[in-house]
């Protein structure tokens, strides 16, 4: 090879370099997920630090009305994420304090977390022997016999595939995948649902049916943290990108 | 001035002019806060301008085409959530010099994994899947590309990329890579010359 033969191909490298990029798919999914990751990584609490005029466009860059919106998937994210993680613990806490049929069980269940409740609910009640305190017996639900059991590692991959497909700019396919989850016979995570759908909604523009899911969410529960978040996504309109820009 | 204090602005406003286009948003409506409008554009615009450089630094350091996208988004993540204060037209400085370090710890996490699975190729992990929107001879291009590059100290790959690749001027780079100017002048000199004999080296070895 020739040093003129040399310096061509070094050069044609080089361009072939300066040409290669991301995928156009990923370039136009970044913003989003490089604002989730902020909200993971406390960026609010850095960045309501940062003061001064020469700031004040980034101080709102990642405002807190934003940050709403992407506390609103860590939220989900993490409840998801917990539920797979603790789930195994919880059942086995749970099988345990079954076994030990103390009177302090129905006690023992507020102090568990929301995914433990729902879970603890969901399965079928053991008789209590004759000596069991007849008040701790009927704090018991009644109907939890006959309650069919959630399958919570579907409804996490469902709705991890949810959030995924709502990231990536797909919403009509979030949307999809969770109407698959209305189908499941008992649901634990329906609340973290709810927001997703939200999320979605707003994603592909349809924000009176958003506006409709949350309402119709928190009237049957005002107090969960859920329809705060909903009431705060819909309120604020945060900006969601069209499936077909993102 | 700049490495003196380590407190900047990113002046995102001031810089909007350079940005892309903006795309128009479903939920953007009147009413809509403007904190909030201008929140996710001025985030959106920033990380839409500076990714692709970032995105091709990692992958030309050598991060794995099926982890790059997550590695850049860790970048803006790190850089903007850092709390950091990053003066007009140097973000994509503080942002390479993210990226620098990001690839670093993930060559270093790759060769603790490597240690522990001793059947897998280094080339293996980090080979290039075919992309649709490239042409073959591209690809071979970009191939031959990575193992010149390969051949390279990673402070040399460093400079050699950023001055060659991304043509940044030397103060730019010796503020992402807190190098003295003359510094990077002088690897950018050695590593031009490295990156020569190994292209000659690859293509006398027949290696495409």
């Amino acid at each position: 090879m020739t040093f003129d033969d040399e310096d061509a191909l070094v050069a044609r490298l080089l361009r072939a370099g300066r040409a290669d990029g991301p995928s156009a798919r990923a370039l136009r999914a970044a913003p989003l997920a490089v604002g989730a990751l902020l909200t993971s990584t406390a960026a609010h609490a850095a960045l309501s630090q940062v003061g001064g005029a020469a700031v004040a466009e980034v101080g709102r860059a990642v405002s807190p009305l934003v940050l709403v919106k992407w506390i609103a998937v860590g939220t989900l994210a993490g409840s998801s994420l917990m539920a797979v993680v603790r789930a195994p613990e919880l059942l086995r806490q749970k099988s345990e304090a079954e076994a030990q049929l103390v009177p302090q069980r129905a006690a023992s269940l507020p102090a568990a977390t929301a995914a433990s409740a729902k879970l603890a609910e969901l399965q079928p009640a053991p008789e209590l022997p004759p000596d069991a305190d007849p008040a701790a017996a009927s704090s018991l639900p009644s109907s939890v016999t006959s309650a069919p059991r959630p399958d919570v590692a579907r409804e996490v991959s469902l709705l991890d595939a949810a959030r995924r497909a709502l990231v990536q700019g797909n919403p009509a396919e979030a949307l999809r995948l969770l109407a698959t989850l209305e189908r499941l016979p008992a649901r634990a995570l329906m609340p973290e649902a709810t927001v997703l759908q939200v999320r979605a909604l707003l994603a592909q523009g349809s924000r009176d049916e958003a506006r409709a899911v949350s309402e119709r969410f928190c009237k049957s529960a005002a107090a969960s943290p859920q329809c705060a978040i909903l009431r705060t996504l819909v309120a604020t309109s945060v900006i969601q990108p069209r499936p077909s820009r993102l | 001035m700049i490495a003196l204090s380590k407190k900047f602005a990113v002046d995102l406003a001031a810089d909007e002019s350079a940005a892309p286009p903006r795309e128009p948003t479903a939920t953007s409506e009147p009413g809509e806060p403007a904190g909030a409008r201008s929140a996710d554009t001025a985030l959106s615009a920033l990380v839409t301008r500076e990714y692709p450089a970032v995105w091709r630094f990692l992958r030309r350091l050598g991060v794995p085409s099926s982890e790059v996208d997550d590695a850049a988004q860790r970048v803006f993540a790190r850089v903007l959530g850092q709390g950091e204060r990053i003066q007009a037209g140097s973000e994509r400085a503080y942002l390479m010099r993210a990226a620098f370090r990001a690839a670093l710890e993930q060559q270093r996490a790759k060769r603790r994994w490597l240690s522990r699975a001793a059947a897998v190729d280094v080339d293996e992990t980090s080979s290039t899947l075919p992309r649709p929107d490239q042409s073959l001879a591209q690809r071979e291009d970009l191939r031959l590309l990575d193992r010149a590059l390969d051949q390279l100290a990673p402070d040399l790959r460093a400079v050699f990329t950023l001055s060659e690749l991304e043509e940044l001027t030397f103060t730019e780079i010796a503020l992402a890579l807190e190098l003295p100017r003359g510094t990077v002048a002088s690897r950018v000199r050695r590593a031009k010359e490295r990156f020569t004999q190994a292209v000659r080296r690859l293509q006398s070895g027949g290696i495409r």
